[in-house]
């Protein structure tokens, strides 16, 4: 109950319409009141208390982001608000009633893009998510810094809950690892899939023939363990494949692999990708793309080959899904900044540079690394029934100025750069943060006395 | 195949540069002067004649002489060509540190550089034009630097001013040059050195002074090794400064500057090193921040952008810098939007681009800015030169044509 | 020096362990200051013990006739210092995994002088805890009283030590320790339920007796626990099949499963048995607390856990559990900490743990950052610089005592001076908390069991 009223008095500072007047004492008024003395007070008043708290724990948890431009799918849908009930959006548009026990950030004047998604990551959750994640850890904290709300890790999904546990592990990602590096490995993939391939169709006609009622024998499936269950999965489309892969080469020996099994793949690389962007794109191969990977051009070949800048554009041109992902997915503080994950969306930026759409580049750290980690259903967009999780920033996310004001995950703010000291005293939030700028000296939490204390 | 075709047109662009009318006019949408006006025309003409700017104003302001050869660049931005004052790619990257001694007073990078190579060709796809190609910091003092053009053929074509300035690289990697080499020994060193060349400068100039006054004197004896030291002592050339760190930055600006007197310019200058800004100011020192943009301030959990933080404290000369490779060349003007990313003014890191560094390298009465009588060195941007999304279309150096993103995109 | 001191030590454990055989004993301490801990302060103030137990305190009492008394002239008394957590006196080894069986007991060192180190910082009472990962065991009090070892168990076996820091495998183990708890309990009340199904009929109506868990423990092998045991039992709850042959079958009486030894203290916990132990928590960091609650989410404990809420490491005063204050202060928990001041992790920032958690509603007790001779004798001095910097003298006093003692699970015998408890005090040459403050003599069972041999 108390915290309750918390919630309420924090939203009325946060909407800034409520006045103390307005604040709803009298129902805190009535809460503290002590229950009439009774014979059996006692135990009346523990059942009240118990129903009580029973009424908090199973009341929705409301959260409201109010008053920003909501980016949606490409399109700006302004002074709307986003609710939020348990961490999942039930709500986006200009005329949503929000629940009086909502939590508000008021975000009028702000743009709301969906959190940010990082296709991989490194450091930044613990190997086994829900086991080991430091929920307060630095390198967490300045993936929030930057917009990220969701990231791959390895094998393994994650959102990036702050502090706590609840909705912080996904699980592990649709992806089947494949390795087409080299011929032998190829030719033994081809086997391999083959086999599948071949059980999958011996266990089709034996269906088909008990359907019309023949007798008919099952094919051997003893076999379909480890590797060969994971083909499996990737021949009847249930997963994709992950592969490395750089050169034409390479990519043009994965879109024969892949129109003959007809299974999906993702290749992370593909920086000669722009070479045969069609051929990709007709094999349905997606890709996670570092806009700035270099490999420098070998004269001596006849093809084109090397890197370009627009290799995501044109990738996406041709139709292929593009991710964006920095060169080093985790995040370093030695200062060289500009190649890892607290840039970002910089990183999306030189996607445009190369010609890349707007849309499509914020798509490439949203939607579309959502949609190759098999959680698009979850994350990527601003869109009822998926995870409240937002990126709050003044302007345009893809400037190099623009730096993150608020992240919300699973509806609750998990990062506010004016409570946080970060980036706190970077262009600094009007009327927030007056200490700064600041002082090279060193704070003290806490309220110490300037001697101590002396016995009487 | 693409390449082959790329060069041929390349080198035809050059020749038909050569062949065509002396006058270019580039018509741009907006000019980003860097002069000390702080000039930003909009829909200007610039007139070329012989490698160098011989107009610059509003269309209509300036006539553009019947004939001349016209780039249209009307919904593109001019930027001078950057600067960066810390480059080892212009030369070989294998002879980047020759170690010969701790100190290495005869040492010159001018040995090694190699035109048109790969990361030139990158560079000048950044809007990069000149370099100042260092030794490594692998010892105190690799030897002299070489300012560069990004583009020309031949060493003869590429060089600025060789030498350039002189590389010291005052703590933090040298100590691997062999056991025990700490910052005592290293100072120490350091000074043992710069006295030498000292007496050497002080000798000669005693002689020509005599000679000057028609005394007799006899020459003291040549010694090559010390001659380049003779302009770097008259402040002819600079000192470039490999330097980190509160208390080797502090080490640089006491023992280069107040004691020997030299030509500072602090390059890195990075993580605390900000710290030094109240001394940097008292002496007007230029300072090149890179290729770190940021240091976390453990004391107070805060990361700061280092341009911002030098600025927030009184220093105004503030440059960046790649130490490419270690950020590529063509990076550099992202080097500059990490640091406003960090709170520093974007116009102020434009002129942290190029007329700071020219004026650090004391080419400033060459390049840094588009004015009249200075080489015609600049970029055409499609937008803001410090957001990435914006790229490079074309890269003018001396008036020609060296990168032209319509054939050749790189980046 | 230390050899003469281990002899003045066995003198004096001859001398009261003499005149403990003797008829009960009244001694009358008399001091300037006797500091009670629990209550108020006297000064000047007195004791009056009986069979080494506070008969009264106060600052003027009755003497009883035929009491034999002590004049401390101008010094301060105050209730023994008690060690929560340290490995004076243990030869152990480390373990993981789930090792609740273990009892640090067993490993204790049998010499009188094994805990003089801690004797002379003025601790009269020592947790000593089992080593290791996981659930390494549980640890045992000891009274640092020179004497024979079995007479100076205070609690055997004491608290239930958790190493809980960031592995994976920490929270495996706790999960699986709990899981098989709760399966044992499942297993014995659907046997129970058989049982009466095929004994009484008419079990289960109205009016039957309630059950009583604490009462009809299954009997279970150990130690120091129950009469002879059929054959060991697998450790895991789930293996333990059917009841043993061996065993006289008495039809009349319900014969619970037996219930493995490993298993036990969780069921005792799960059932909230009087005799269950209480959890001790050793975090590595905040986000263990984090974890630790998602695993308990569902557990009611018996006894709030004790947590441990060191620094870093030994050479490291980084910290991050400033995150988790609130979360510690909302249940009141008591929280184990380094006396010294931290910085926040990854920063310089210095924080004053202690003070935070205090002010926050948690009870605070001190472990040395150095488990030695000299960490003990910096003890009051660094509590002592604690309170310097904000941390209150009751909270910094009772952190020595009162609230270590708690942690210990001794907190019924001793910690504080109260009528009951036993005469366990130190008598300093001022007050406690100003700097500089020695130890001068330890009384163990208001007998004088150390002097510091001072040279003024």
């Amino acid at each position: 109950m108390k915290r309750a009223l918390w919630i309420a008095l924090g939203l009325a500072f946060v909407s800034g319409v409520a006045t103390s007047q307005e604040l709803p004492w009298p129902l805190a008024a009535a809460d503290d009141e002590p229950a009439p003395a009774e014979a059996d007070g006692a135990d009346a008043e523990g059942g009240e208390d118990a129903a009580g708290e029973d009424d908090e724990d199973d009341a929705p948890r409301w959260f409201a982001l109010r008053g920003g431009s909501v980016y949606q799918a490409g399109a700006w849908l302004e002074g709307a608000t986003v609710l939020g009930k348990d961490g999942r959006i039930v709500a986006v548009g200009t005329h949503v009633v929000v629940p009086a026990d909502a939590e508000v950030l008021d975000v009028t004047g702000y743009r709301v893009y969906p959190g940010l998604v990082a296709f991989d990551s490194r450091g930044i959750v613990g190997q086994q998510p829900g086991d080991s994640t430091d929920v307060f850890g630095l390198e967490l904290n300045l993936a929030l810094a930057t917009g990220i709300t969701t990231v791959g890790a390895g094998s393994q999904l994650a959102k990036l809950t702050w502090g706590t546990l609840e909705g912080h592990d996904l699980g592990e990602s649709g992806l089947v690892r494949i390795d087409i590096s080299q011929a032998s490995l190829r030719a033994r993939l081809r086997e391999d899939l083959a086999r599948v391939e071949a059980y999958l169709r011996d266990s089709k006609i034996a269906a088909a023939a008990k359907a019309r009622g023949e007798e008919a024998k099952e094919p051997d499936s003893k076999f379909l363990r480890g590797k060969f269950a994971a083909y499996r999965d990737l021949l009847v489309g249930t997963k994709r494949a992950l592969v490395n892969a750089d050169t034409a080469g390479d990519l043009r020996a994965l879109t024969r692999l892949t129109l003959r099994f007809g299974f999906r793949a993702v290749v992370k690389g593909a920086v000669e990708g722009w070479t045969l962007p069609g051929e990709l794109g007709r094999a349905g191969i997606s890709v996670v793309a570092t806009p700035r990977e270099r490999r420098e051009p070998d004269p001596d070949r006849m093809a084109e080959n090397g890197w370009s800048i627009e290799n995501a554009a044109r990738l996406h041109e041709h139709g292929v899904e593009v991710a964006i992902l920095p060169r080093s997915p985790g995040i370093s503080m030695g200062g060289l900044a500009g190649g890892d994950l607290l840039t970002f969306p910089l990183e999306a930026a030189f996607a445009m540079r190369g010609g890349l759409s707007e849309d499509a580049a914020l798509e490439a750290i949203t939607i579309v690394p959502a949609r190759l980690l098999g959680i698009a259903d979850r994350v990527g967009t601003l869109e009822v029934g998926k995870d409240l999780d937002a990126v709050i920033v003044k302007g345009d996310l893809l400037h190099y100025q623009t730096l993150v004001e608020w992240t919300v995950v699973n509806g609750r703010v998990a990062y506010d750069k004016a409570k946080d000291t970060l980036l706190q005293h970077v262009r600094p939030r009007d009327g927030e943060g007056e200490n700064l700028p600041v002082p090279l000296i060193w704070p003290r939490r806490g309220n110490a006395p300037d001697s101590p204390p002396r016995p009487r | 195949m693409k390449r082959a075709i790329l060069a041929a047109s390349w080198l035809g662009a050059l020749c038909a540069a050569h062949a065509q009318p002396a006058v270019t006019a580039i018509e741009a949408g907006k000019v980003l002067t860097m002069d000390d006006a702080d000039r930003v025309i909009n829909d200007a003409v610039v007139l070329i004649e012989g490698g160098k700017i011989t107009a610059i104003g509003r269309r209509g302001e300036v006539e553009v002489p019947a004939g001349a050869r016209v780039i249209d660049a009307h919904d593109r931005w001019l930027m001078p060509g950057l600067i960066d004052c810390h480059n080892h790619v212009a030369g070989s990257l294998a002879d980047l540190n020759d170690g010969v001694y701790l100190t290495n007073p005869g040492l010159r990078t001018v040995d090694t550089l190699t035109p048109n190579n790969e990361l030139l060709k990158n560079a000048r796809a950044g809007g990069v034009t000149t370099v100042m190609l260092i030794p490594g910091s692998g010892n105190n003092m690799g030897g002299f630097g070489t300012i560069a053009r990004t583009a020309g053929d031949t060493v003869e074509a590429m060089t600025v001013r060789a030498p350039g300035s002189l590389k010291i690289a005052q703590a933090g990697n040298p100590e691997r040059y062999w056991f025990g080499v700490g910052r005592t020994y290293m100072n120490w060193n350091l000074g043992q050195t710069l006295a030498k060349a000292r007496a050497y400068h002080d000798s000669w100039t005693e002689y020509e002074a005599a000679k000057a006054r028609g005394e007799g004197l006899a020459p003291p004896p040549r010694n090559l090794v010390w001659e380049d030291f003779r302009p770097l002592f008259r402040g002819e050339i600079p000192v470039t400064v490999h330097t980190q760190m509160y208390q080797v930055v502090q080490k640089t600006i006491t023992q280069l500057h107040d004691t020997y007197g030299l030509r500072v310019v602090l390059d890195h200058s990075t993580f605390d090193g900000y710290r030094t800004s109240a001394l940097v100011v008292e002496r007007d020192l230029y300072t090149i921040v890179g290729p770190r943009q940021f240091y976390f301030d453990r004391t107070q959990r805060r990361i700061f952008g280092c341009a911002q933080r030098y600025f927030e404290n009184g220093v105004r000369k503030l440059g960046f810098n790649t130490d490419a490779p270690v950020v590529p060349q063509e990076e550099l003007s992202l080097q500059a939007t990490i640091g406003c990313r960090l709170g520093f003014d974007p116009y102020l890191a434009l002129k942290g681009l190029t007329i700071y560094p020219a004026r650090a390298l004391l080419i400033d009465g060459m390049v840094g800015s588009l004015e009249v009588g200075k080489a015609a060195d600049f970029g055409v941007w499609t937008g803001d030169p410090l957001d990435p999304r914006h790229a490079c279309l074309m890269t003018i150096v001396q008036g020609e044509v060296v990168y032209d993103a319509r054939q050749d995109r790189r980046f | 020096m230390r050899s003469s001191t281990s002899l003045s030590l066995a003198l004096a454990a001859l001398v009261c362990s003499a005149s403990l055989a003797d008829e009960p004993e009244l001694v009358v301490i008399r001091a300037a200051r006797v500091i009670t801990v629990s209550g108020e302060e006297f000064a000047p103030g007195m004791i009056v013990a009986k069979d080494g137990k506070i008969q009264a305190v106060g600052q003027r009492i009755e003497v009883p006739e035929g009491a034999k008394e002590f004049d401390l002239g101008e010094r301060v008394l105050m209730p023994g210092l008690v060690a929560p957590r340290t490995r004076f006196g243990l030869r152990g080894y480390t373990r993981r995994g789930n090792q609740v069986q273990q009892r640090a007991a067993i490993e204790l060192v049998v010499r009188p002088d094994a805990w003089d180190g801690l004797l002379e910082a003025g601790v009269v009472a020592a947790a000593v805890y089992p080593e290791g990962s996981d659930l390494p065991g549980r640890a045992v009090v000891v009274h640092t009283h020179p004497g024979a070892p079995a007479e100076r168990i205070l609690l055997d076996p004491g608290y239930l030590r958790v190493g809980f820091d960031a592995l994976p495998g920490n929270k495996r183990t706790l999960r699986g320790a709990l899981k098989a708890a709760e399966q044992a309990i499942e297993k014995e009340e659907k046997a129970k339920a058989e049982w009466e199904k095929k004994t009484k009929p008419d079990a289960g109506k109205p009016g039957a007796a309630p059950e009583r868990p604490s009462g009809k423990r299954p009997p279970r092998r150990g130690p120091r626990r129950g009469p002879p045991q059929p054959p060991r039992a697998p450790l895991m709850a789930g293996a333990a099949e059917g009841q043993s042959s061996t065993a006289p079958v008495d039809t009349t009486k319900f014969n619970p499963p037996p219930i493995p030894e490993a298993v036990a203290p969780f069921v005792d916990l799960l059932r909230k048995d009087k005799a269950a132990p209480r959890l001790f928590v050793e975090l590595g960091r905040a986000s263990d607390l984090v974890h630790f609650d998602e695993v308990c989410a569902e557990v009611e404990w018996p006894q709030r856990p004790v947590f441990f809420a060191p620094n870093r490491s030994t050479r490291s005063i980084q910290t991050d559990f400033f995150r988790v204050v609130e979360r510690l202060g909302e249940e009141q928990e008591l929280v184990l900490l380094h006396p010294a001041i931290s910085v926040e992790e990854s920063t310089f920032v210095r924080v004053n743990l202690a003070e935070e958690l205090s002010r926050a509603g948690c009870k605070v007790a001190f472990v040395p950052v150095f488990d030695a001779r000299a960490g003990y004798d910096a003890l009051l001095d660094d509590v002592t610089l604690l309170v310097g910097e904000g941390l209150s003298r009751d909270a910094a006093l009772k952190g020595l005592t009162l609230h270590a003692a708690e942690a210990a699970g001794v907190a019924d015998l001793l910690g504080s001076l109260e009528v009951g408890k036993r005469a366990d005090f130190v008598v300093l040459d001022g007050d406690p908390l100003q700097v500089g403050a020695r130890v001068e003599q330890v009384w163990i069972g208001a007998n004088k069991a150390w002097t510091r041999e001072v040279s003024r």
